[in-house]
């Protein structure tokens, strides 16, 4: 393999690499907040008052839809 | 359950799966595909069908119980037993054995220290986690509890599998799942088991994955991560123990489409019975198929794009011409028994694929009830209480969907899928890149991608736009997880961090995958706690409060078992937990009207044959909650026994 071809290869590895780290970064946002909403309005419940609701943005979790059909 | 009574039930259960597996075994030594891989998929294969076959026939012939499953299993394998070339061949089962022991250890040992440690500890995680689910929880999916279960349920219960009379006419739709969930059920006369009934196509699923990469060209650690990879799909792994059937047609897909790479790959088979047994066994599968879900219609034009692309466009003619000429020759080459034997078991496929369509047409002039069927707008059948259409305009609507649901950004993976694709780490990290790499690299990976492709197409055709639409599409994160395998056959191996750094993003995607799952993110640990205090044997889905209203508990508590309990629910309602987990309630609809008189409703009920009167809000429509309330405060004909349940004849 000449150095060309060994310099390409490694950089379609590394592209797939940071495109799939850029990937799972916007994946795991919305993956992290549901994770992190329920201990978020436990503390909230714990320490009333100091921390902003956000039930209103996370309506999503709350709300689910009609049950299938 | 006393002890010596579950340990004869468990003794036929093992007599029914040992006659079952010794078939399987017969038939497969029948069927040389030459590659382990697909002879493991095919194995797989045979053991589900011959289930789903065995039961549906002792189903029909009305012997589904226990004690007779036993009886005919041993009968079956004294009778392989006394036929000299059976026999034979059933002697030939532990050289069979010792083959696959040897294929299954170099397997293994084909595979990296670090990569054997990893599935070592997968497979263990996997494991656990499946036998607590199944153990800890009662089925609680909401179509399970609807139609799914309501059918095995009653099939359990009467011993034979028939028609019924309920308000849920999805009871008329395929139903090969519900026959092989029976096999989970009728033994023990319980559900404690019921959710195993989605490991079977789980594990097909996960070896057919593996057999498509190694007939892409893969090695076997790329295959093996690959399979891996799709495994953990988040919709997969929830959907496996969910009693619903679209994990089978998932692996039915995936095992055709192994089939049809190996078929489709091959320039000539060395064997011609090679031809000959994939092609048995793609009729099979999807005849198979067929009868369990509609919507693997749909999927076909994706599968045979592959088969047409795959050859190349101007040799796919010639090519299949051969193979079918090399197995219409290996069909001649096979001895009397051996024909007649593969020719049964089509027909058995034939009957598993067809019944249930053919009766719906018999019985009510739709092949398709209760979905009435409309074409652009052309009604085809137009019996039914909902209609499947076909049509352009509800393709752009379910893509529309699919984009809003793509990235699972809006709730947590449940097995209803709400919302989301349920695809996972796995898919959206690293296998959508790789799916744009392999499409630009690799040469035989575009037929497949288009294939997938063009079964997404079809199938988004005609899916009813909803929230939860997304379980028909379990089998589509197979394209990223073999573009994957793909790939990590083409990782230079230098500098020594590029395998490093792809060994810990495959993990950390997998291991978050299996996070994310651990409890299906819809049962809280009090909950847990709740149903674990309750032993194996009373856990009940009627008690399950995720999605079922205190009147089924209520049910449960206060009908007696002994007396058959009427009920009224919508097309939509909940029958399945009134069954009770030991299948001991008797059911027996009372269609009630809005507007009916009370002593009316008591004597349908009457007539019926039962003194109860099960409604519940939610699943019974409001007008009949409201007619049954008024009733019971009148007082004449009716009597509330507590929420939900009402009662004539109190005093007697």
């Amino acid at each position: 393999m000449s150095f060309a071809e060994k310099a390409l290869s490694r950089l379609e590895f590394w592209g797939l690499l940071a495109a799939s780290a850029l990937l799972m970064a916007w994946y795991a946002y919305p993956q992290l907040l549901f994770a992190l909403y329920p201990p978020y309005e436990l503390v909230r419940m714990l320490i009333p008052g100091w921390l902003p609701d956000l039930a209103p943005a996370a309506s999503s979790i709350v709300n689910l839809p009609d049950p299938p059909r | 359950m006393s002890a010596p009574e579950l340990a004869l039930r468990l003794g036929a259960w093992l007599i029914g799966t040992v006659f079952v597996l010794a078939l399987a075994a017969l038939i497969h030594r029948q069927l040389p595909l030459g590659r382990p891989a697909l002879s493991a998929a095919s194995l797989f294969l045979l053991v589900t069908f011959l289930t789903t076959l065995f039961v549906f026939l002792v189903g029909l012939l009305g012997l589904l119980r226990a004690d007779s499953l036993a009886v005919i299993g041993f009968g079956g394998l004294v009778l392989m037993a006394a036929i000299p070339a059976w026999r034979r061949s059933l002697l030939q089962i532990p050289r069979d054995f010792s083959a696959l022991v040897h294929d299954l250890r170099r397997f293994w040992s084909s595979l990296p220290r670090w990569l054997q440690a990893f599935s070592a500890a997968a497979i263990l995680v996997s494991v656990l986690r499946f036998a607590f689910l199944i153990w800890a929880l009662p089925p609680f999916v909401w179509d399970s509890l609807t139609y799914h279960l309501t059918n095995v349920a009653h099939w359990t219960q009467v011993g034979k599998i028939e028609l019924f009379d309920t308000p849920v006419l999805r009871i008329y739709t395929p139903a090969n799942y519900e026959v092989l969930a029976t096999w989970f059920t009728v033994f023990l006369h319980h559900d404690a088991f019921v959710e195993a009934a989605g490991l079977p196509a789980y594990l097909l699923a996960l070896v057919a994955v593996y057999a498509c990469a190694r007939s892409l060209g893969c090695s076997r650690p790329a295959s093996w991560m690959g399979a891996m990879a799709y495994a953990s799909t988040p919709a997969l792994l929830l959907a496996t123990t969910g009693t619903k059937n679209d994990p089978h047609i998932a692996a039915y897909y995936l095992t055709s489409l192994a089939l049809l790479l190996d078929l489709a790959g091959k320039r000539r088979a060395a064997d011609p019975r090679q031809s000959l047994s994939s092609l048995f066994l793609l009729a099979v599968t999807l005849l198979l198929a067929a009868g369990t879900k509609a919507y693997i219609a749909h999927l076909l034009p994706g599968l045979a794009l592959i088969a047409l692309l795959t050859p190349g466009m101007r040799r796919a003619l010639p090519h299949w011409r051969e193979r079918l000429a090399e197995a219409a020759a290996a069909w001649g080459s096979l001895g009397a028994w051996t024909r007649r034997s593969l020719a049964l078991l089509l027909l058995g496929a034939v009957l598993l694929g067809g019944y249930w369509n053919v009766r719906n047409w018999v019985l009510t002039g739709n092949p398709f009830y209760p979905y009435g069927v409309n074409i652009e707008g052309t009604p085809i059948f137009s019996e039914g209480e909902r209609t499947a259409r076909l049509n352009f305009a509800r393709l752009a609507e379910n893509l529309e969907r699919l984009a809003h649901k793509f990235g699972d950004a809006a709730g947590p993976i449940e097995p209803d899928l709400p919302e989301t694709t349920g695809w996972g780490w796995f898919f959206y990290g690293l296998g959508l890149a790789s799916l744009v790499w392999a499409l630009l690299s690799r040469r035989s990976f575009p037929p497949l991608a288009f294939g997938f492709l063009l079964s997404l197409l079809v199938l988004m055709l005609s899916i009813r736009p909803s929230p939860f639409n997304m379980r028909y599409l379990l089998w589509l994160p197979a394209a990223a997880s073999l573009a994957y395998a793909c790939w990590l056959d083409d990782l230079p191996s230098r500098p020594r961090v590029l395998p490093i750094v792809a060994r810990v993003a495959f993990s950390a995607a997998l291991a978050l995958n299996l996070a994310m799952t651990l409890n299906y993110n819809r049962v809280s640990l009090d909950r847990f706690g709740l149903v674990l205090e309750r032993p194996l044997w009373e856990r009940q889905a009627a008690l399950l409060k995720l999605n079922m209203p205190s009147e089924y508990e209520h049910a449960i508590l206060f009908a007696p078992a002994g007396e058959p309990l009427g009920y009224n629910v919508g097309s939509n309602g909940f029958i399945y937990p009134l069954f009770r987990a030991d299948y001991q309630q008797r059911l027996v609809y009372v269609p009630v009207g809005a507007f009916d008189d009370c002593g009316y409703i008591a004597a349908r009920m009457r007539e019926r044959g039962t003194r109860y009167l099960f409604v519940a809000e939610g699943h019974t429509p409001g007008q009949i909650i409201s007619r049954v309330r008024a009733c019971a405060q009148e007082g004449d004909s009716l009597a509330e026994e507590s929420r939900g349940l009402y009662v004539i004849d109190v005093g007697r």
